[in-house]
C-alpha cells in the first residue's frame, strides 16, 4: 500500500502542530518569561553579588531627611527601606527617596565636565577635561569682571542653608561682591513675611511643633510628625488638593488667585472677636487705610469672590479661632510656585490677626545652625525676581534638585545678551540643558551630604548622609571647583578643605551650643544634646542615620509689629479684589494651572525604575495631561484622551485632555512633569515642558494664566 | 482505512506539537551551566562532619542572611588540601589562597525585585529548610545551573516541571508558591512584604 502526501496533509500537521503547541506550557511559559524580560531595562542595574550588609542614613532629596536603611553588596548600594523605629520621619520615605539608590546609574549621568558645542539652540555636547573646566570659567569670570563688574556673576543656589551654600557666597565674596540668588523655596515666605516686620527680627520660623492648627495657602510644608501625631489641625486653601493636603482636616477650595481674599475676609472675621486689639498693637503703620480695606472683605464678599460658601470662611475662622495657637503660612507648589507678593501680605496679615507672631506654637525667631553665620554680610541673599533684568554675565546654577518647578524664562530675563552658564547639576537634564558647561557634582549617595532641616520650622535641624559609592574621577564637588577657579583667577583664597572637614567644623559648633536634642535613626527616644560627651560622639551618631533638632530654651522672644512698606495697601487691593486668577475673562478661556508632585515636575531626574512605575501604571499624571471639569469639557467639546491645543499670551502647546470630576469648572489644570524623559524615553530628547507656557509675573509668580483649549 | 487516513495528518502534527511544547522547549529554553567546582553537601552535612544548614549559610548578627558562605568560612578547614581530588585541589589553590569567592551559580536566588527574608521564615516562622530547598543538603554532587534563555532566572523559580505544577512543596519558588504557602498558614503578606 503506498500513502500519497499532499498539500492538504501538510496543512493538516501543522494544524495538529498548533493545536498541540497551544496544549503545552509554551506559549504561556513563553508569554511569563517575555514579560520578565521586557521588565530589566538597561538602565536597571543588576544586584551584585557577594556580601550583604546594612546600615541606617538619612535621605539628602529634600529637608525632611527621611531615615532610610541601605542594603549594599561588597559595600555598593542597591535598595533603601524606611526604618520604622525613627522618631523623625515613623517608617515613612517618598518613592523619590527609596529609588535613590538608581540614581548614580541614570542614563542622564555626567561623569566628566562637559561643554555645549555653539550657540544656545545647540544641544552637542563634547567632554573636557577638568582642568579645562577650570580654565575655562575663569575665563569667562574674568571677561565678566571686567565687562560688567563683579555683581555680573551670579550664583542660583536650588537648596540654601547647607556648608556648600556659604561657599558659594565666600566665592561671589572674593570675587568682589557678586550675586546670591536663592532658589524659591518654602522658607521664602516666612523671609518676605520677617521684611514686614518692625524692628526687622530677622530669619522666623513656623513653631509647628507647638501650633494647634495650620491654615496653608498652596502645598502645606513638611509636617513634624510629632505635629501630626498631637492632632494639629490642617486646613488647606488652594483650588486642587495637594498629595501633601490629602489628610487635611478641612479644604477650601478657593478659585485660583484669590488666596489674598480668602486670607483677609478670615482676618476680617477673626478681628472682630474679642482680643482683636492685637492688630491695633501689632499694626505699625497705614492702620486705618488697612482696617477700611479689611471691612470690605466680609464672609459674603469673599465668598463671590473665591467661590465658597460664606459658612465655610466661617468655620474656618470658628477651627483657627478655636484651635489656640495656629499659624497661616503661604505654601510654595511643586509647579506652580510661590503665591503673589500681594497674597503673601495678605496672609501675614492674617497671621497677625491670628495673634501668631511671638507666640510659642506660632511664628517665632529662627536660630538658625549653629556655626553657619559667618561674617558674609557682603553678599546678600537675594530672591531671583529682585535682581534686574538682563544684569547676570556669568551665572552658576547649583546643581541640588530643590523638587520645584522653576521657569527658565524667569532666569533668562536675568541673564545679559551673550551671557555663559554654568551647571553643577549631576545629570544632564531640567536646567542644566541650558547650560554652556556642566561640571557634575556627586550623585545622591555619592558624596557626604549634609540636611538641614525644613526653612519653615522655627526649630532648625541637621543630618547628615554618609558617603556610600565613590563619584566618578570627572565629578567634583562644586566648592572645590570654585576654589580652584578662584585660585585659577588670582581671587583671594577660598577655603578648601574638604566637604568633611567643614562639616566636622559645624556638628562641633552645634555640639559648643549645647542645646537641642538628638535621634537615632534605629530608635529610641530623643536625648539631649549635652547627654553625648563630644563632638565626635554627635559626629558618629549623625553619620549613623540620627539627627540632631534645636530647642532654644527658652523660646526666642518677638517684639515686631507688622509696618507695610509703601505700595503695599494697593498691592493687597490689588490682589484681593480683582486679582489675576478667580474666573475666565471670556466665555471660551480657562484658567491653567500648572500642578506637579514634588520632585517630578522636571527640574531633575526621576529614579528610573519609579519613571518606568509610572509610565506603566499611570500612577502620577504625566507631562501634558490637561485635567478639566466634565462641565468644562462638554462646553469646550473636549473629549476625553484626545489631545488638544494650549494658547497663552506666551505660546501654545499640546496638552492631552483627562476628564477629571474633581477639577474645579473653569480651570485647566495642566501636569508639567515629569515628562517622557522622565518616564524613560531616549536620554536628551526632552520635550519642552507646557510651563513655558505661564508667564511669570515681574513678581516672579507664574501660578495662574488665561488659557484656551481646543481640541485638534 | 480512509478514515484513519484522514487523522493520521492531524493526529502526527498534534504529537509532534506537544512533543516541542513539553520536550524540545524546555531543553532549549534552559541553558545549562556547570558549578565551578563539585561540592557534596553530603559529605559536610552528613554525619561525617554533622554540620547543621545554618553552620554555612547562617545570618549576620542583624539577620542578614549570609547565603552563600564567604570564601574565608571554608578556609576555616581548606587552608590546606583534604583529600587528593581535583576539585578540593583547584578549591585551596584558586580560591582559598588567594582568598578568592568562588562564583557559585546560586540555584535559589530571588529576583532582584524580591526581597525574602530568610530570617523570619527560619528563626521567626520555624519553617525547615527542606520546606523550600527539599534534599540540597543530602545531596552528594551539585546538579549544573540551568538558567532561563529569556529571563535570565533559574530553573528553581519556576520549578523542575515545565508545567508549573509541582508535585512536592518544594518544587518552584514563584510569587504564586509564596502566596500559596501564605494562604495555607493564614500569614497575611501584602505587595511592599517583598517588592520594597
Amino acid at each position: 500500500m503506498t500513502t500519497t502526501w499532499t498539500r492538504r496533509d501538510a496543512l493538516m500537521v501543522m494544524g495538529g502542530s498548533a493545536v498541540g503547541l497551544m496544549l503545552s506550557p509554551l506559549p504561556w511559559k513563553l508569554l511569563d518569561d517575555v514579560a520578565i524580560r521586557t521588565q530589566n531595562h538597561p538602565w536597571a542595574v543588576p544586584a551584585p553579588r557577594g556580601r550583604r550588609t546594612s546600615r541606617l542614613t538619612r535621605c539628602s532629596l529634600c529637608p525632611a531627611g527621611c531615615a532610610l536603611r541601605v542594603r549594599s553588596v561588597n559595600g555598593r548600594p542597591f535598595a533603601l527601606a524606611p526604618v520604622p523605629g525613627d522618631l523623625a520621619s515613623r517608617g515613612t520615605a517618598c518613592a523619590l527617596g527609596l529609588g535613590a539608590a538608581q540614581l548614580a546609574y541614570h542614563p542622564d549621568r555626567l561623569t566628566v565636565p562637559v561643554r555645549r558645542l555653539g550657540p544656545a539652540w545647540m544641544t552637542a555636547r563634547v567632554p573636557v577635561a577638568p582642568t579645562g573646566a577650570v580654565h575655562l570659567v575663569s575665563g569667562w569670570l574674568r571677561e565678566t569682571q571686567r565687562a560688567a563688574g563683579p555683581e555680573a556673576v551670579a550664583v542660583l543656589d536650588g537648596w540654601p542653608g547647607r556648608e556648600r551654600s556659604l561657599r558659594y557666597r565666600r566665592f561671589l565674596a572674593s570675587v568682589g561682591g557678586g550675586t546670591y540668588i536663592a532658589a524659591p523655596d518654602e522658607g521664602a515666605f516666612l523671609a518676605r513675611f520677617s521684611g514686614l516686620l518692625d524692628p526687622h527680627p530677622g530669619p522666623l520660623g513656623a513653631d509647628l511643633e507647638h501650633a494647634s492648627a495650620v491654615l496653608s495657602f498652596g502645598t502645606p510644608p513638611l509636617l513634624p510628625m510629632s505635629a501630626a501625631e498631637r492632632g494639629l489641625t490642617l486646613i488647606h486653601a488652594g483650588p486642587r488638593r495637594p498629595a501633601q493636603a490629602a489628610l487635611a482636616d478641612q479644604w477650601l477650595p478657593i478659585r485660583p488667585g484669590t488666596e489674598a481674599t480668602l486670607a483677609l475676609a478670615l482676618a476680617f472675621l477673626l478681628l472682630e472677636t474679642p482680643g482683636s486689639g492685637m492688630l491695633a498693637n501689632l499694626v505699625a503703620a497705614e492702620r486705618e487705610p488697612l482696617l477700611a480695606l479689611l471691612a470690605r472683605f466680609t464672609p459674603e464678599a469673599a465668598a463671590a469672590i473665591t467661590g465658597l460658601a460664606p459658612a465655610a470662611i466661617g468655620q474656618a475662622a470658628m477651627r483657627l479661632r478655636a484651635a489656640g495657637p495656629a499659624v497661616a503660612l503661604a505654601g510654595i507648589d511643586a509647579a506652580a510656585g510661590p503665591l503673589a507678593p500681594g497674597d503673601e501680605i495678605a496672609i501675614a496679615l492674617l497671621g497677625v490677626a491670628l495673634g501668631s507672631v511671638g507666640r510659642v506654637g506660632g511664628i517665632l525667631p529662627r536660630a538658625g545652625l549653629p556655626g553657619a553665620s559667618e561674617d558674609l554680610e557682603r553678599v546678600a541673599i537675594r530672591d531671583l525676581p529682585a535682581v534686574p533684568d538682563g544684569s547676570i554675565h556669568l551665572l552658576l546654577l547649583d546643581g541640588a534638585d530643590p523638587g520645584l518647578a522653576l521657569p527658565w524664562s524667569l532666569v533668562a530675563t536675568k541673564l545679559a545678551p551673550g551671557a555663559r552658564v554654568v551647571s553643577f547639576a549631576p545629570y544632564l537634564s531640567g536646567m542644566a540643558t541650558r547650560a554652556d558647561l556642566i561640571v557634575p557634582a556627586p550623585a545622591p549617595l555619592e558624596g557626604l551630604a549634609e540636611i538641614p532641616g525644613s526653612p519653615v520650622l522655627a526649630q532648625a535641624a541637621l543630618g547628615v548622609a554618609a558617603p556610600l559609592l565613590s563619584p566618578p574621577p570627572g565629578c567634583r564637588e562644586p566648592g572645590d571647583f570654585l576654589a580652584a577657579v578662584a585660585a585659577a583667577t588670582g581671587l583671594p583664597e577660598i577655603e578648601a578643605a574638604p566637604v568633611e572637614s567643614r562639616l566636622r567644623r559645624r556638628v562641633e559648633a552645634i555640639h559648643r551650643a549645647g542645646r537641642g536634642t538628638v535621634i537615632r535613626a534605629g530608635g529610641g527616644e530623643a536625648s539631649e544634646l549635652s547627654a553625648l560627651s563630644s563632638s565626635a560622639d554627635l559626629w558618629d551618631l549623625l553619620l549613623a542615620g540620627g539627627r540632631w533638632s534645636d530647642a532654644p530654651d527658652p523660646p526666642p522672644r518677638l517684639h515686631s509689629a507688622l509696618r507695610l512698606p509703601p505700595g503695599s495697601l494697593a498691592l493687597l487691593a490689588a490682589a484681593a479684589g480683582g486679582g489675576a486668577g478667580q474666573r475666565p475673562a471670556r466665555p471660551r478661556e480657562v484658567l491653567l494651572v500648572p500642578i506637579g508632585i514634588r520632585g517630578a515636575v522636571g527640574t531633575g531626574s526621576l529614579p528610573p525604575a519609579l519613571a518606568k512605575l509610572c509610565r506603566e501604571s499611570d500612577l502620577w499624571p504625566a507631562a501634558g495631561d490637561a485635567f478639566v471639569h466634565p462641565d468644562t469639557a462638554s462646553a469646550l467639546r473636549l473629549r476625553d484622551g484626545r489631545e488638544a491645543v494650549l494658547v497663552t499670551t506666551a505660546g501654545s502647546g499640546r496638552a492631552r485632555v483627562r476628564i477629571d470630576r474633581g477639577a474645579m469648572p473653569g480651570v485647566a489644570f495642566v501636569a508639567i512633569g515629569p515628562g517622557a524623559a522622565e518616564f524613560g524615553a531616549t536620554p536628551g530628547a526632552r520635550e519642552e515642558s507646557l510651563l513655558r507656557l505661564c508667564v511669570p509675573a515681574a513678581a516672579g509668580s507664574w501660578r495662574v494664566a488665561p488659557a484656551t483649549l481646543r481640541e485638534v | 482505512m480512509s478514515r484513519l487516513r484522514s487523522i493520521l495528518p492531524p493526529l502526527l502534527g498534534l504529537l509532534l506539537g506537544l512533543a516541542a511544547g513539553w520536550a524540545a522547549f524546555p531543553y532549549l529554553l534552559y541553558e545549562h551551566e556547570a558549578q565551578p567546582l563539585s561540592f557534596s553537601h553530603a559529605a559536610h552535612a552528613g554525619e561525617t562532619l554533622g554540620l547543621g544548614c545554618e553552620d554555612c549559610h547562617g545570618f549576620e548578627p542583624d539577620g542578614t542572611f549570609i547565603g552563600v558562605p564567604p570564601i574565608e568560612q571554608c578556609a576555616a578547614c581548606h587552608e590546606e588540601t583534604i583529600g587528593d581530588s581535583a576539585d578540593e585541589a583547584i578549591l585551596v589553590r584558586d580560591y582559598v589562597q588567594p582568598r578568592r569567592e568562588v562564583p557559585w551559580r546560586v540555584y535559589s536566588r530571588e529576583p532582584d525585585n524580591a526581597y525574602f527574608p530568610h530570617v523570619v521564615h527560619v528563626r521567626e516562622a520555624g519553617i525547615i529548610c527542606e520546606r523550600c530547598h527539599g534534599e540540597h543538603g543530602a545531596t552528594s554532587t551539585l546538579r549544573p545551573f540551568e538558567r532561563n534563555r529569556v529571563s535570565g532566572y533559574s530553573r528553581d523559580i519556576w520549578g523542575k516541571r515545565i508545567s508549573g505544577i509541582a508535585t512536592v512543596a518544594s518544587d518552584g519558588k514563584k510569587m504564586s508558591d509564596c502566596l500559596r504557602c501564605h494562604a495555607t498558614e493564614d500569614v497575611a503578606a501584602s505587595c511592599q512584604d517583598c517588592h520594597r
